[in-house]
């Protein structure tokens, strides 16, 4: 097999499945995006050793493409025995990522996707307004300003359709 | 009394999982069992599956020839 491909799966894909299952829960579908992501990688060639840029890359991708399954799915949001249920670094406590999920899963279609985008990597990744702006290559006003912009809109939903 | 730890982001996590390791983030480690089980997981090698195992074949035309370089 080819060594390359041989390292980059393990340098790069234990990561990329937990990223997706944060955002997925631990789902077929998280899976599904997992291995799109890392196809996705491989076959852009990521030419990097940077750690900074890999991971600028991968939660860029996985994010984008775990926003595009929300606003497509048509059915419930996943029941609460597929979540996340355990207390993770980083991120809020499990009670509250559960919920936050849970919200976005079901609120999905009805926000912008940049929005989406920034609200999993500062909510469920627990990263700062900042390294959302990297990763995102924008500015952290950018950042804050489609989280409010986010917030206001998911506080409209909860009371017009509630969750 | 002992504030409550204040976990690293993932990204950072991620990072460091790569190599990219600040000093804050490894006095972190040493006091945090949750962040260092979760490097344990992401750094755990783990048999390469079928549909990745593909990728090799199935793509290497479509790749540019020099642009393989893994860290």
């Amino acid at each position: 097999m080819d060594t390359d491909l041989q390292s980059a799966y393990v340098r790069y894909f234990p990561l990329i499945r937990e990223k997706c299952r944060r955002m997925l829960g631990d789902s077929d579908e998280a899976q599904d995006v997992a291995q799109e992501t890392f196809i996705r990688l491989w076959k852009a060639g990521l030419q990097t050793s940077d750690p900074r840029q890999a991971t600028a890359w991968i939660y860029r991708t996985s994010t984008n493409l775990a926003v595009d399954r929300l606003r497509q799915r048509r059915s419930a949001p996943t029941r609460a025995g597929d979540a996340l249920t355990a207390d993770v670094p980083g991120g809020p406590p499990a009670d509250a990522t559960l919920q936050l999920r849970q919200e976005l899963e079901a609120y999905a279609r009805h926000l912008p996707a940049d929005a989406l985008e920034a609200a999993l990597m500062n909510r469920l990744d627990g990263l700062t307004q900042q390294e959302v702006a990297d990763v995102l290559q924008v500015s952290e006003r950018t950042v804050r300003r489609l989280l409010q912009k986010l917030d206001a809109q998911v506080e409209h939903l909860r009371r017009t359709l509630g969750l | 009394m002992t504030a409550p730890l204040r976990h690293p982001s993932f990204l950072e996590l991620d990072r460091a999982a790569l190599g990219l390791r600040s000093p804050s983030l490894e006095q972190h480690l040493q006091a945090c069992s949750e962040c260092v089980a979760y490097l344990g997981r992401v750094t755990q090698a783990e048999p390469v599956p079928a549909w990745a195992r593909a990728l090799g074949t199935d793509t290497r035309a479509g790749r540019s020839p020099g642009r393989k370089r893994w860290g």
